[in-house]
């Protein structure tokens, strides 16, 4: 094999300039979303029966097919989208991938069909860019996901990438890096929002002769994925900002810690490392400079304290993942006890925007101490389901109404959780809230790694709270008493409230738990493992007080407190519910009014999951 | 350094953790994860405090001191998180028996102990009164639990011998696995499983055995709840009193804090102050002390054979018996051995004994003194050996380490904990030997050597340290010369073979590790049977230590090997176990008298045989007299441990009627018999003859001993060393045809006096089986035998049975056994070596 080493800028200059030329020649191309979540809705069938239907046409060499990393808008997957005239296709099947062809790409005629549908005002829209769910997305470091086939080197280097390795590598000294970072004021998007710059600058000042990054891939949160699918869609992204960031601390070995349930990011990081060492991106004197650094992958078994720095480091070092007091601090000592530069995947992958677009580019975006876009995801009760990057200080009523479309079926917004497991409830009254790190720990939650739930009327804060509690009470490590017992305890009050065994004390001893636990805890898991609860407590203390005084759940969630009935005047006897009880609790007849036994009834809710005129209430 | 602790300036001591620096200001911070010799860890929290300038709670036993920090222990708003934290512990710890309002009464009156279900305890917890979090409680003032009551309901783990496991007791402080990974360098147990599930257990949850505890005990001992139990004592009411007493097992010298109640011991823990041990013990110490001075085979009569069977007689007749017969042999008749667990007293009346009573040269210590007693043959001729030996501190500032010949975790337990203490600070570890070991992970480069290529091994790398630049200096000795020319025409690759090691590559490894700055300290012991080949070995690390500067530290078996080495340089020089054992069996020897275990009896019934024991054995039924010996706590005495340590050991036990010391049985008879000078009124009367006879005891007294904790051997002097030159032809192990396996025998202590640990206690024999011979599985597959199948080791000139035991750390065509004096009556022989030829076959 020959020798594929770039060995400096202008010979990544002329390779660029070959693979744009090449890009260009293709008249077509049709991407299709490969990220994780398209993938289970069988993305892959449709892709390859595009494949197909193009060949069997002899149209593969004008016609391309690229499956790419995710492109976030996952309620409505599988997606096609054709270049570069920008038709958006969703939900699309694989018999309908013979149609598409003959009529969009050759044909040019729109499929309507399969285009989008305005939830509210239902005009179709044909162009991906013009869907509501991007427009307000700015869309920095998410957007080349839904351009490149993320296992192909030559995709990313077309599109500018290792461009700002490059760069710096050509002339920059580690401490211009460090300032750029500093004066673009990118703070760490793992959740505490940390200045990166500054971090850097630790690690640099650190003495020692060995080094290490680390990129966090752990993302345990519940309902989070945006670092899945940055590392699965575009990993070279993240191995180039590791690679500036490693030339800026002066690190020479880096690990992207990795949890084992994400394979598709498994595979794909590995595979870029293993392009990007072909290349001579990673390696000895990278690009011709003195400059050399190595990556390798380490594999987590799901944990998400592993997501805690020192945590992690055990983790890698094969010692169990519990964290450790600080200080000191990776930057001192970390890895091996040797200085240790922790960044998330979405830090690093923030990193060469920067570099190619300069500070001031950056720092003119977001709010006075939040620079720059955010990627959240949207999950929860919300119509558009998925990946959003908006400026930091967009706020939450037009993440929410403008981008994720509202709450489905006219539903009441109640509130919405912010910050994984161990972040806040955010109530009606804050939806204008502009979204950044300090205004979301104002109102009692945090920004975390981006995960953002929605809620709506027919959910029970309890019972939220109490499931959090109990996600937490499996994975606090153990190590320190008051979070492994402060949670248990907790837990077990809530699950006694929600089973309507409250007692008025109980909620001053939920309370004072929770402060203890938040001021006594090791780690970030503990100190924040009580925000669920404060947070509720503060923002929907009535409901508790429901549970507790009247034995009641306004959410209708709660099994103990509620009772299910039908509603004679709004039951069109379709029978459809009485089927769907498992246990018989349902009788009619035909076009007669149902009736419920709440005797037998054991209040799983399946009755009013597939009533489709809201006969079925709860209360 | 100072700091400000509420309010009140303390001198810290740089180094320190607030904690550490409060505690010895006598400022009161409640910890229960925290212990002195480990690592912060920060997991109770309980210790937090407020420092000026620094945001919210900061645990003390994790936060080094500044000089001019203030640090605030005391707040109202610590106060309350203390209490609510130790509300929270209490929520996964039975509490009844902490916050109970009747508790003053109960300990009385035990009034309420079915006030609370029996699983969770109240009074029924095995450690109530013992209990660190008791204490802590009591200083919070907590009279209160508010929040709910989590009970794990886990089974208490017993399936292990020596101590139970309850873990519905545990507080996950974490002690327990610290001390194991950071103590012991064992990591025999850690966290498993997260959040509510966390718990302290093995890989997978396996029983400690199959994990490959050691049961050293020291979890037991850091445990500051009843999670971890000794399970004897769970058993026994509280002691009376403790006492401290050296253990006489192995040559370490640890010293033990002995629990006594009615006249027996009742456990016994290492004591924190113990110069050798510090703290440490091993599975012997820590849990078969107990079981000796009230073992079911005591012998606590005397006893004499006039027909057929042995009789139960009086003292005196007993000695009038034995005293007309030993008279009728004639000088060197009769055949002497000695125990060398015996106290320094004990083994000095009976080498005098020997010489001016029964008049015999042919007197044997039951277990060699290997290592140590070769390398203070060698120094009697090439200079004084207390320039060249080491203690154990030594070992724990080394800054490389080398381990010959010993698998310290097992045979040499407190030596492996201050290797360990090395390795933390970063030091450099080789480790040589014929097997795998638990060493091996910790260290830099392993050198696996064939059995008897040891010396080889040795040669080469002192080549090594010439070849590889070390300065060829004079002032080694006046045949340096020579010897510099010998190491320079060795054949490397001759040496290699003949080592059996595989790779030069990793000789040079050790030899750069060597060759490092930094002080070197070179562990060595022997095989069961110190051989030529062995003393060449000791040859060659002697000049390995004097081309390196470095220090050795020659590992002794038994608990007074060393003393007896001492002893022995006094008196005449004594027999090979080879050459005392064919003296037997060819009728030079007519007569014995056995004040240790030697497998003598079974190859020849000799005219007449003393038997000075503690405890029936096998010989017990050959012999035609027997007089009853006090064990180890029943006299005072001293012992020499390896490093050449001197310490007192008190009589903690009255004897058993009709049992008396080994000096005094022995100076009763030469009194009876008018021979020799036996006026001895005590031991210390012994001390003080032997410290005129014996110059390494020079100035020695009980008095003296007692006041200072201890102290080292006079050495004869400081002279300058001098490189030895080794043999010319190294001595090569006779191989032969019809014995195709190489047995390699180790000594390790594994009983007291006639008492086998194995037999003693059933656990240990589930520990440490002493009949298991280790075998390569290849070789084992071509014998057709399978693990735990019965075999019969013959070799030249005798035979026994054992049990095959297969491990892949046994290199093929070797075989292993740990010898224990020939206790068992199966493994009743002499070994002709160390390592000597054998052929294994079925037995029965």
């Amino acid at each position: 094999m020959s020798d594929k080493k770039i060995r400096s800028s202008s010979q990544l200059k002329t390779l660029r300039e070959k693979h744009r030329d090449r890009q260009d020649s293709v008249k077509q191309w049709v991407t299709v979303c490969g990220g994780t979540g398209c993938r289970a809705y069988g993305c892959l069938k449709v892709s390859g029966a595009l494949q197909d239907e193009i060949k069997s046409r002899g149209l593969d060499k004008e016609i391309q097919v690229r499956v790419t990393g995710c492109h976030g808008f996952c309620e409505r997957g599988p997606l096609v989208v054709i270049q570069p005239s920008g038709v958006l296709y969703q939900k699309v099947k694989p018999g309908e991938v013979k149609e598409i062809v003959e009529e969009t790409v050759i044909g040019s005629r729109v499929l309507d069909r399969l285009l989008y549908k305005h939830p509210t005002s239902g005009e179709k829209i044909i162009l991906e860019k013009e869907v509501p769910f991007y427009q307000k997305q700015k869309r920095l470091i998410f957007g080349m996901n839904g351009l490149i086939d993320p296992t192909r080197i030559e995709d990313y280097i077309a599109n500018d990438g290792y461009e700002a390795l490059a760069r710096i590598l050509s002339g920059s000294k580690p401490e211009d890096v460090i300032s750029l970072i500093k004066k673009a004021n990118l703070r760490g998007r793992g959740g505490a929002g940390f200045p990166t710059g500054i971090k850097w600058e630790f690690c640099r000042a650190s003495a020692g002769d060995v080094k290490y990054l680390i990129c966090n891939c752990d993302e345990g949160d519940p309902g989070a994925y945006m670092d899945r699918s940055l590392l699965e869609g575009n990993p070279h992204l993240v191995i180039e900002g590791m690679l500036i960031g490693a030339y800026a601390t002066g690190a020479s070995k880096g690990y992207i810690y990795v949890r084992t349930e994400y394979p598709l990011a498994v595979l794909n990081a590995s595979i870029a490392i293993e392009q990007a060492q072909e290349r001579g991106f990673l390696g000895d004197n990278i690009l011709g400079s003195d400059f050399s650094f190595d990556l390798e992958i380490s594999k987590g078994a799901g944990a998400f304290v592993s997501g805690e720095e020192t945590a992690l480091i055990a983790a890698i070092e094969g010692r169990p993942p519990e964290p450790e007091v600080r200080p000191p601090y990776p930057v001192e000592s970390g890895l091996y006890q040797k200085p240790t530069n922790i960044n998330n995947v979405e830090t690093w992958a923030n990193v060469p925007w920067i570099v190619r677009n300069g500070a001031e580019a950056y720092a003119a975006i977001g709010t006075d101490g939040s620079k720059g876009t955010k990627i959240f995801s949207l999950v929860g009760k919300i119509n558009n389901t998925g990946l959003v990057e908006v400026p930091m200080g967009m706020s939450l009523r037009e993440i929410i109404y403008d981008i994720g479309g509202g709450i489905p079926d006219g539903r009441e917004f109640k509130a919405v959780q912010t910050g994984g497991p161990s972040g806040g409830c955010i109530p009606k009254d804050l939806l204008d809230l502009p979204i950044d790190y300090e205004s979301l720990l104002e109102a009692g939650s945090m920004m975390g790694s981006g995960g953002m739930i929605v809620m709506d009327e027919n959910t029970c804060m309890v019972d939220v709270a109490r499931y959090f509690l109990e996600f937490l009470r499996g994975e606090s490590c153990g190590k320190c008493t008051s979070c492994r017992e402060g949670i248990i305890a907790m837990h077990d009050i809530l699950i006694k409230i929600c089973a309507g065994r409250g007692e008025p004390a109980d909620l001053d001893l939920l309370g004072e738990i929770a402060e203890a636990v938040k001021a006594a805890s090791l780690c970030g898991l503990g100190t924040t493992a009580p925000q669920p609860v404060l947070s509720t407590l503060r923002y929907f203390r009535n409901e508790y007080e429901a549970h507790i005084n009247d034995r009641r759940c306004p959410g209708g969630v709660c099994k103990e407190l509620i009772t299910y009935r039908i509603d004679p005047n709004a039951c069109t006897g379709c029978m459809v519910c009485v089927r769907s009880c498992s246990v018989k609790a349902i009788s009619g007849e035909k076009k007669q009014p149902h009736t419920l036994n709440a005797e037998l009834c054991i209040k799983c809710g399946a009755c009013r999951e597939v009533c489709k005129f809201d006969a079925v209430i709860v209360e | 350094m100072k700091i400000s602790l509420n309010g009140k300036q303390i001198d810290a001591g740089a180094g320190r953790t607030v904690l550490e620096a409060a505690r010895a200001a006598g400022v009161y911070i409640p910890s229960l994860c925290d212990i002195p010799r480990l690592e912060p860890f920060g997991g109770c929290r309980l210790c937090l405090i407020e420092i000026s300038g620094r945001r919210g709670y900061v645990p003390a036993c994790c936060t080094s001191v500044e000089d001019g920090m203030t640090v605030l222990s005391e707040t109202p708003a610590l106060q309350k998180i203390r209490r609510e934290i130790l509300e929270l512990i209490l929520t996964e710890h039975p509490n009844a028996c902490l916050i109970c309002t009747e508790k003053e009464s109960c300990d009385e009156h035990k009034s309420t102990i079915r006030k609370v279900g029996e699983t969770t305890g109240c009074v029924l917890c095995p450690n109530n009164g013992r209990c660190e979090l008791q204490d802590v409680v009591e200083a919070v003032g907590l009279d209160r639990v508010r929040f709910p009551a989590v009970y794990r309901n886990i089974d208490i783990k017993k399936t292990d011998p020596f101590f139970d496991r309850d873990y519905n007791l545990c507080i996950l402080c974490g002690r327990c696995v610290r001390t194991c990974q950071e103590e012991r360098g064992a990591g025999t147990i850690s966290f498993i499983r997260r959040g509510s599930e966390a718990v302290v257990g093995t890989v997978l949850d396996v029983p400690l055995l199959e994990a490959g505890c050691q049961m050293c005990g020291a979890c037991v001992d850091a445990c500051p709840t009843g999670a971890l139990t000794e399970r004897a004592l769970k058993y026994e009411q509280p002691a009376e009193r403790t006492d401290s007493i050296i253990c006489p097992v192995c040559g370490m010298g640890c010293r033990m804090d002995v629990s006594l109640l009615g006249g027996r011991i009742i456990g016994s823990r290492p004591a924190p102050d113990g110069p050798a041990n510090g703290g440490q013990a091993c599975v012997r110490g820590r849990f078969l002390l107990r079981e000796i001075p009230g073992s079911d085979l005591r012998i606590t009569m005397p006893m004499i054979r006039r027909k057929k069977d042995l009789e139960e007689v009086e003292w005196a007749e007993a000695l009038d018996f034995v005293a007309g017969r030993l008279k009728s042999f004639k000088k060197d008749e009769i055949g002497l051995v000695y125990s060398t667990q015996l106290t320094t007293e004990d083994i000095f009346a009976l080498k005098k004994f020997g010489r001016d009573v029964l008049k015999t040269k042919r007197v044997l210590p039951s277990s060699a003194s290997g290592a140590p007693d070769m390398m203070m043959d060698l120094a009697g001729t090439n200079g004084s050996i207390s320039s060249l030996i080491c203690d154990l501190n030594a070992v724990a500032e080394a800054d490389t380490l080398v381990v010959c010949g010993s698998d310290l975790p097992r045979a040499h337990p407190i030596a492996w904990v201050n290797v360990l203490k090395a390795l933390k600070k970063d030091a450099g570890l080789v480790v040589a030997g014929t097997a795998d070991s638990s060493m091996d992970r910790h260290a830099d480069v392993t050198l696996r050597v064939k059995p008897g290529g040891e010396s080889a091994l040795y040669g080469l790398l002192a080549g090594k340290m010439i070849t590889n630049g070390r300065e060829k200096s004079g002032a080694l000795g006046p045949g340096s010369e020579k010897v510099f020319a010998f190491y320079e025409s060795q054949k490397e690759k001759a040496l290699l073979d003949s080592s059996g090691i595989e790779k030069m590559s990793s000789v040079e490894t050790a030899a750069a590790l060597l060759l490092k700055k930094g002080k070197t300290v070179i562990l060595w012991d022997t095989g069961t049977v110190p051989d030529d080949r062995e003393k060449e070995a000791a040859v060659h690390l002697w000049n390995l230590a004097l081309l390196t500067g470095a220090r050795l530290l020659p590992l002794s078996s038994t608990g007074n090997s060393r003393g007896a080495a001492e002893i022995r340089r006094s008196f005449a020089a004594e027999p090979t176990a080879s050459a005392f054992t064919q003296d037997v069996a060819e009728g030079r020897i007519k007569a014995l008298y056995l004040a240790g275990p030697f497998p003598v009896l079974k190859t020849k019934k000799t005219e007449f045989t003393v038997l000075q024991a503690s405890f029936w054995s096998e010989a017990s039924a050959k012999a035609d007299a027997v007089f009853p010996a006090a064990v180890f706590a029943e006299t005072e005495g001293t012992f020499v441990n390896t490093e050449g340590r001197l310490q007192y050991s008190p009589r903690v036990l009255e004897p058993p009627d009709g049992v008396k010391e080994d000096w005094r049985i022995v100076s009763l008879l030469s009194q009876i018999m008018k021979r020799g000078d036996f006026t001895f009124k005590n031991a210390s009367g012994i001390l003080k003859e032997a410290s005129e006879v014996v110059p390494a005891f020079a100035g020695a007294s009980f008095t003296g001993l007692k006041k200072s904790n201890g102290r080292f051997l006079k050495s004869a002097g400081e002279s300058p060393l001098n490189l030895i030159l080794p043999f010319e032809k190294p001595t090569k192990i006779p191989t032969n045809k019809s014995y195709p396996l190489l047995l390699e025998c180790r000594d390790s202590a594994e009983g007291y006096r006639e008492l086998l640990f194995a037999v003693a206690h059933p656990g240990f024999a589930l520990l440490r089986d002493p009949e298991a011979v280790w075998l390569n599985p290849k070789d084992a597959k071509s014998l057709k035998l399978g693990d735990g199948d019965p075999i019969k080791v013959s070799f030249f000139g005798g035979s026994f049975g054992a049990v095959a035991r297969l491990s892949d750390g046994v290199p093929v065509g070797a075989a292993r056994t740990i010898y224990a004096g020939g206790l068992l009556p199966e493994l009743s022989f002499v070994p002709p070596a160390s390592v000597f030829p054998v052929k294994i076959t079925r037995g029965q």
